[in-house]
């Protein structure tokens, strides 16, 4: 994979690039802030940018106003965005279109070195990589709570791993079931929530998120 | 005997221009003074003012200041008593008229109205006068109609100004009559030679004797030489007196300007509590932001690495294939990463504690002092002399400022030597750092002794800084220590 890593602290920065060439991955470039990022992504056109929402010069979003703005200009790369805080609504802007290819993910989910990598190689790919956080903020919310307990708790952690945009055999395997039970599970959940199927990871998510978000 | 310039009596343009005529026995006495310590200079205002005695009274009543006072009494009184007709008119019109929905609002406006009177007079003061009586705090109305009724009926600064304007009348009647007697009369006596022999009068009493004068003092009239030069002499007196008497007159009136047409002592103090009060809020608002950065960017990211490290040592211990072999070499390696991450975190972690409370100010400032100059690279002397210590929050900020300071000392001002000072002499604390380095220190808007400045003035404290370019430099901070 190329990758290109745009995060403002210097030592986390070193961090990510030693961790994702010891795995045999290229980091094409290591920027620390936003315009940094732009220009690299334009020059090296990686299979995905890995960026930290808050950088300078004010420290609050440039990070997310790039990473909206690659999407757009650059759709070919994913983009996994790194945030202190969950925030749903700077989850919302990213995800507003299209989930295909785009990842929000806590910023101590990189500690879970297996994990980030894993969800990294999904963003590559064109799939999508939620923060069970995020997911499980959106989930708690009182809105749809009677619908979401139609659902049985199996069915519930289904769909939590759906929302993640995890694919069928990544969570057969998380919850330690079979590819034939979770399929299962998907079908009741999309039948009792009244959603469309979809065999696209990411369009599941959309369609989920959407739900989950009206 | 000398005047020395009463600091609680402002001085005027006036005054001013008359300490500055130059004299040849002017001096300006530089005090080796030590409490200001080495050069406080201070100039001392010379004996009476530039001229002598005699020469003042005699070029007084030719002075443009003297015809500005004159006209300045005649303008204040006709003033006062057309502003006084109005506004008893004003207030006799509303009065009655509150019974019904329009006589509150008319009063109000009324009074609004005298506040803003008080311009006018201010105004003039400050254009014949030359004298500065500061406009009082700004009319600030309660939202809503009901509240700007009630603010302007009970808006002190224009009842204060209704009151200025009843009370000014008799001093000014009496004040116009003084000034123009003075002056008329003194003409008229000055003048008499003159006059008599312009208008040749002729004046017959009771008895029917007439008589070829202008005055008659009982019997006599004044026609004989001497007695007309005695009416002249008289007359050189009163004209002399005159700017004097007008003068009187006019102080007066600016100590009543200023008692009822400035601001209330009280109302400025309050004026300035809300400003520090504003100042305290954003000041510790910055600080908290500034805490969460250095938090986010240092301690959170070198932790969030370490972890990383943990990680993937931990990768390297339990691999997931079972196929794979574990690597020690590498783990090691990672696990040695992690150390050398977390001794920097404890290390960031504790500079940041020391930043916000070092704990061995709980022991005194002058301990707290004594650990901040040991750990300063350039060489400092320390005094400190704090018998009783004062409140917590006061040696807090008292540390805080002799840290800033310390700190431009060595990195702004390039010094090799510094004295710091650390005395509390009754209710005041004074903390002062003194340095050789290249001065020119300056209190800059939005610089950090400007910041240091307004921190201190939170508590009531003063900034000092006497920087010449070249140094030395010497700043202190005087902060009042309140036993409540």
């Amino acid at each position: 994979m190329r990758i290109v890593i745009a995060e403002d602290a210097a030592v986390l920065r070193d961090g990510l690039v030693q961790l994702l060439t010891d795995r045999g991955h290229e980091v094409a470039a290591a920027v620390a802030d936003a315009d940094g990022l732009l220009a690299a992504v334009a020059e090296h056109r990686p299979d995905v940018a890995v960026v930290d929402i808050r950088m300078p010069p004010t420290h609050t979003d440039e990070g997310l106003r790039a990473a909206i703005e690659m999407r757009r200009t650059h759709p070919e790369t994913g983009v996994l965005v790194f945030s202190q805080y969950v925030e749903t609504r700077y989850a919302a802007r990213l995800l507003a279109e299209n989930a295909a290819g785009v990842g929000y993910l806590l910023k101590e989910r990189v500690v879970d070195v297996r994990d980030f990598v894993d969800a990294l190689t999904r963003v590559a790919a064109g799939g999508t990589a939620l923060d069970p956080e995020v997911v499980g903020q959106l989930l708690g919310g009182d809105r749809r709570v009677d619908t979401i307990a139609r659902l049985t708790p199996r069915e519930r952690e289904v769909l939590a791993r759906m929302a993640e945009g995890r694919s069928n055999a990544a969570i057969a395997k998380a919850l330690r079931i079979t590819d034939r039970a979770v399929e299962k599970h998907v079908g009741g959940i999309f039948t009792k929530l009244d959603l469309p199927p979809s065999d696209d990871d990411h369009r599941r998510v959309m369609a989920v998120l959407k739900y989950l978000r009206s | 005997m000398y005047e020395v310039p009463d600091p609680q009596q402002p001085r005027s343009a006036d005054d001013h221009r008359d300490a500055r005529r130059p004299e040849p026995r002017q001096a300006t006495r530089v005090s080796a003074d030590p409490k200001t310590g080495g050069l406080g200079a201070r100039a001392v205002v010379p004996a009476g003012s530039a001229r002598s005695l005699p020469v003042r009274l005699l070029r007084e009543p030719t002075r443009l200041r003297s015809l500005r006072e004159l006209l300045y009494v005649t303008a204040a009184f006709l003033l006062t008593v057309v502003l006084l007709v109005v506004f008893v008119a004003g207030v006799a019109v509303a009065v009655p008229l509150s019974i019904t929905v329009v006589g509150l609002p008319l009063l109000a406006g009324v009074v609004l109205l005298a506040r803003y009177q008080g311009g006018i007079h201010r105004a003039m003061a400050r254009m014949l006068l030359r004298e500065d009586v500061p406009a009082p705090r700004p009319f600030r109305a309660r939202p809503g109609a009901f509240g700007w009724l009630g603010s302007g009926l009970g808006h002190a600064e224009g009842w204060r100004g209704l009151a200025f304007l009843v009370v000014r009348v008799p001093i000014v009647a009496v004040g116009i009559a003084v000034a123009w007697w003075l002056w008329a009369v003194g003409a008229v006596c000055a003048a008499y030679p003159v006059l008599l022999a312009i208008f040749d009068p002729h004046q017959t009493d009771e008895s029917g004797r007439v008589y070829d004068a202008g005055i008659v003092l009982g019997d006599n009239p004044m026609d004989s030489g001497l007695e007309i030069l005695a009416i002249v002499l008289a007359g050189l007196v009163l004209l002399l007196a005159a700017p004097w008497g007008v003068r009187l007159v006019t102080r007066v009136d600016l100590r009543l300007m200023r008692a009822l047409l400035g601001p209330i002592r009280l109302a400025e103090r309050v004026r300035d509590l809300e400003e520090t009060r504003a100042l305290a809020v954003d000041d510790s608002a910055a600080r908290l932001r500034r805490i969460e950065r250095d938090l986010h960017d240092g301690a959170q990211a070198r932790i969030v690495a370490l972890a990383m490290h943990l990680s993937q040592a931990q990768e390297q211990l339990d691999p997931e294939d079972p196929g794979q072999s574990v690597d020690l070499g590498k783990a090691r390696t990672h696990v040695d990463s992690a150390l050398g991450n977390a001794r920097i975190a404890i290390g960031e972690l504790r500079d940041l504690a020391r930043g916000i409370h070092p704990p061995v100010l709980d022991q005194g400032l002058d301990a707290a002092l004594g650990t901040l100059v040991a750990g300063c690279a350039v060489p400092v002397r320390l005094h400190t002399d704090i018998a009783r210590r004062p409140p917590a929050a006061l040696e807090t900020i008292a540390y805080f400022c002799a840290a800033e300071l310390l700190t431009n000392a060595t990195r702004h001002g390039g010094a090799t030597e510094i004295a710091v000072t650390a005395i509390r002499r009754g209710d005041t604390l004074t903390v002062g750092v003194d340095d050789n380095g290249r001065g020119g220190a300056r209190v800059r808007d939005g610089g950090g002794l400007a910041g240091l400045a307004e921190r201190v003035r939170t508590v009531d404290g003063v900034l000092r800084v006497d920087s010449p370019v070249g140094g030395p430099t010497r700043v202190t901070v005087e902060i009042p220590v309140r036993t409540t």
